[in-house]
């Protein structure tokens, strides 16, 4: 168990930001020994690049806004690649890194919604490592994460939030949002171990696109962006099949993303893919109700059989049919889910066990 | 005579067994090889529960084991628990190449014997066994724990299927021998001759279901998926 500890400078705002950052270029485009475990981060450095060359394009920065947000930022990257490099000679190590934030307040532009996420689940016991951790950044969020083995840092009040793996950062995601001078989330992605790692490669095995590495990417991308998004929620299995449905309609990434995010914030039922999965446990439980009042000879035969409708239904409410219809099916469902709401996943579970009434 | 020959053969047992471990440890893939002599590199992950039955000769007697394979995720624990009521075996697999599926082999523990019957017969089972350049937890720390927690215990491989069914018939074979035991145990205490066995008792080992709702409820499954 070898032990990293790793510290960020104190970007000094000096007048080589143009330097630095074709430095930075030839840096992250380093030979990567080793492409099994790499390549995720090459993948993904090369996106994170992209995009912020998009946004330095679209943007079109005075140099004040360069000094203050895009150096540090990329001084950001420079160093995780330099701590990621630097697993290149251990690639078995498990290191329960932390990496210190010692970036100034006044360089970070600050969101609502990070903000408002911070303050409802902070828990107290962190505080303490909070500000050994932050140097004075008021309030940060640091959470052991078991969906994704990992440790995330929320900094209030700044445009950067960190997502730490305590066992191996394998990549680097860089995501925008809609307004991509006000959210950068630099991702040192997952575990190589974490679930959500493992299931990248489980999630419509055989699939042409998203059984390649581009498609796995884009799904990591997809998903860890959502677990960043809602830290409540992380990763839950389940929203990979949904995530991979979305990419493979929309095509893009972020907008797969932002369709995820809608889908679970404002169409389907509350708290489904939450821990404890209690809003899974109400469909349920509301199905049999359903089932009882619209077929009750449905009902009583299960009943007979002491068979719980949750057996199958439990996937079918959280892969939103992808799993067990066929596609085309499963497209014309979420046509409707979309348009009518959560509802509609109960008349087609109902539809299900109603298409066997006569034979039993 | 012949009649109580014809119903010893219609003897049916039917043993719960459930298969717990992390994610991506290969449950599914131990019951795909163990059922269907099938092997997928990348498999579906389960969400929830699935289950199949497959029927094994033991002593001649023909055995019919409900396999019960649940997500491994942990927030999926209380969704899976909820199947082990009723379970006579379990199959505690975690992954040889993996350290942390192994130390969390306590948690499942606790959470079997919480959710079941104390005497439910448990296998530790260290599966990717091929996996000798990745391996990360030796064959002597998994006898270790299963001696210290007294578990039977196996390293499998479903990709090239050594010991798969091994793991399953130890587990069903046991069961079995309780069961015969439990049996003689009874008629001894009752002063009751042979004849017991020979009466054509359905024997079910599975508390809630019995055997015909079991072929209904697979049908059901095969319908809905």
């Amino acid at each position: 168990m070898a032990n990293l500890s790793f510290t960020l400078p104190v970007p000094s705002t000096d007048k080589e930001g143009g330097r630095r950052l074709y430095s930075l270029i030839s840096f992250l485009r380093f030979p990567i020994f080793d492409p099994d475990d790499f390549l995720w981060g090459i993948l993904d450095l090369d996106g994170l690049m992209d995009v912020l060359w998009g946004i330095l394009d679209i943007e079109q920065p005075d140099t004040q806004t360069i000094t203050k947000i895009v150096v540090p930022s990329v001084e950001l990257i420079y160093s995780y690649a330099e701590f990621w490099q630097s697993l290149l000679d251990c690639s078995k190590f498990h290191t329960h890194s932390r990496l210190c934030w010692e970036y100034p307040q006044q360089t970070m532009l600050g969101t609502d919604d990070v903000v408002e996420n911070i303050a409802l689940t902070t828990p107290p016991a962190a505080s303490s490592d909070i500000a050994s951790a932050t140097g004075g950044i008021t309030q940060v969020l640091i959470k052991d994460d078991f969906a994704t083995s990992s440790v995330q840092y929320y900094c209030d009040g700044c445009s950067t939030v960190i997502f730490l793996s305590h066992i191996m950062c394998v990549g680097l995601v860089l995501f925008f949002s809609e307004r991509p001078q006000h959210v950068i989330l630099i991702t040192v992605g997952g575990t190589k171990n974490g679930t959500l790692q493992l299931d990248l490669p489980r999630t419509f095995p055989g699939h042409p696109w998203l059984d390649t590495l581009r498609g796995h990417a884009s799904l990591h991308r997809v998903l860890v962006g959502y677990s960043f998004k809602d830290s409540h929620v992380g990763y839950c299995q389940g929203l990979n099949c949904v995530s991979a449905m979305l990419l493979l309609m929309m095509k893009i990434g972020e907008d797969a993303f932002w369709m995820l995010a809608v889908l679970l914030e404002n169409v389907l039922v509350n708290d489904c893919y939450t821990p404890n999965l209690s809003g899974c446990y109400v469909e349920q439980r509301v199905f049999q109700d359903m089932l009882a009042k619209k077929y009750p000879r449905i009902a009583a035969h299960l009943e007979d059989m002491e068979f719980d409708v949750s057996l199958v239904a439990t996937e079918w409410f959280l892969c939103l049919f992808s799993k067990s219809l066929p596609s085309e099916t499963t497209m014309r469902v979420w046509d409707v889910l979309s348009y009518e709401g959560a509802m509609v996943l109960f008349h087609v579970v109902l539809a299900i066990f109603r298409a066997q009434l006569y034979s039993i | 005579m012949t009649f109580y020959i014809n119903e010893e053969q219609m003897e049916d047992y039917l043993f719960k067994i459930v298969l717990i471990g992390d994610s991506a440890v290969g449950k599914s893939n131990l019951l795909a090889r163990f059922a269907r002599d099938e092997f997928y590199s990348n498999s579906k992950s389960t969400i929830g529960v699935e289950f199949q039955t497959q029927k094994i000769d033991i002593e001649g007697k023909e055995i019919k084991a409900q396999i019960w394979d649940t997500a491994g995720q942990e927030r999926f624990r209380a969704v899976t628990s909820a199947y082990y009521r009723g379970a006579v075996g379990a199959l505690l697999v975690y992954d040889i190449s993996r350290r942390q599926t192994f130390d969390s082999i306590g948690r499942w523990l606790n959470e079997l014997h919480t959710h079941s019957d104390m005497n439910v017969v448990t296998i530790l089972v260290g599966n990717k066994s091929d996996l000798k350049d990745a391996r990360e937890v030796s064959t002597a720390e998994g006898k270790v724990l299963a001696e210290a927690q007294g578990l039977f215990f196996m390293e499998t491989s479903a990709l090239d299927s050594s010991n798969v069914s091994a793991a399953f018939q130890t587990v069903v074979k046991e069961i079995y021998n309780i069961l015969s035991r439990k049996v003689i145990l009874v008629q001894e205490h009752k002063k009751q001759d042979t004849s017991w066995m020979e009466n054509g008792k359905t024997i079910v080992l599975q508390g809630e279901t019995n055997h015909e709702a079991d072929s209904r409820t697979w049908r059901a499954k095969c319908c809905s998926s």
